[in-house]
């Protein structure tokens, strides 16, 4: 087998679309909503526009400021959650899966530049 | 013939599960959570032309329990993620390369990790969260999968060359 094939900018081609599809999601609106799943349920809605901490958990704090948000402490024990640091757009999520919390952040669909959002 | 086909599996388990208990001391891009490098796929590369899709799922398997069992992650929902992800890697890896179309080691490479990360997430996603919107880290896993991928097949390629019949 050699090491470049004749038809392998297909398969690169490939792998770089589904790069691009995935980061699609991405948008820059400026009013943000924060959203706390535990346990697959959306439990929390936290405004960013208010600095503050929240216990939205036994032993998981989260906290908000500068309209961005962090995991602030969890009681799990490779800190994953705690090491990614403060997110600001929809996209990446924050998980922890040993305490099943997700925080996401999504646009307020009352404060959008756009009409419609199709899903 | 029975005797050598069992010594070059075993040597195969043996460098894959090394691989991949080294790998685990290797940083990572600090963004992502609970990545790997995926550099244990060497061997299904180097293994892939040689090998019948029998003997090549018995390399993935072999290699991520080993390598589990040694860096102490056995049954855990890692071991789960990374055993199904080396499998599905296996399938398309020998699907492309069995095609008969013209597809060389970078190419194979690229597709093969990228095959890993996306089952490892959907499986993380479906079984361990419960939502598809794991998915949006792919491109940080995409991204880091493709630097590893690259290597992976120029090394396999040179080693493919020099080792001839032995390996």
């Amino acid at each position: 087998m050699k090491l470049i094939g004749k038809y392998d900018w297909l398969l690169i081609v490939f792998v770089g679309f589904l790069i691009l599809i995935t980061l699609l999601p991405f948008s820059n609106g400026s009013n943000y909503n924060a959203f706390v799943y535990i346990n697959n349920e959306m439990t929390y809605k936290i405004d960013l526009t208010k600095d503050g901490t929240y216990l939205v958990k036994e032993h998981v704090v989260v906290e908000v400021k500068d309209k961005k948000i962090r995991m602030k402490e969890s009681d799990c024990p490779q800190q994953l959650c705690v090491k990614m640091g403060w997110i600001s757009t929809p996209g990446v999520p924050i998980v922890c899966i040993p305490n099943k919390v997700m925080i996401i952040i999504e646009a307020d669909p009352n404060n959008l530049d756009y009409d419609v959002i199709t899903q | 013939m029975k005797t050598k086909e069992i010594t070059l599996l075993s040597v195969y388990i043996a460098m894959g599960s090394v691989l991949y208990f080294l790998e685990t001391f290797l940083p990572l891009p600090s963004i992502i959570p609970g990545g790997r490098w995926g550099f244990s796929n060497l061997v299904l590369l180097i293994a892939l032309p040689r090998f019948s899709l029998g003997n090549l799922l018995f390399i993935a398997i072999g290699k991520s329990t080993i390598g589990n069992i040694l860096s102490g992650r056995l049954m855990t929902p890692g071991y789960v993620m990374g055993l199904g992800g080396a499998m599905v890697a296996v399938l398309v890896m020998w699907s492309l390369y069995r095609s008969k179309k013209d597809f060389g080691y970078l190419g194979i490479s690229l597709v093969g990790a990228q095959a890993n990360n996306f089952f490892q997430l959907l499986f993380a996603g479906v079984f361990i969260m419960g939502t598809f919107r794991v998915i949006t880290v792919f491109p940080y896993f995409a991204l880091v999968g493709s630097i590893s991928a690259v290597i992976n097949a120029i090394v396999a390629h040179r080693i493919r060359m020099k080792s001839g019949d032995i390996l």
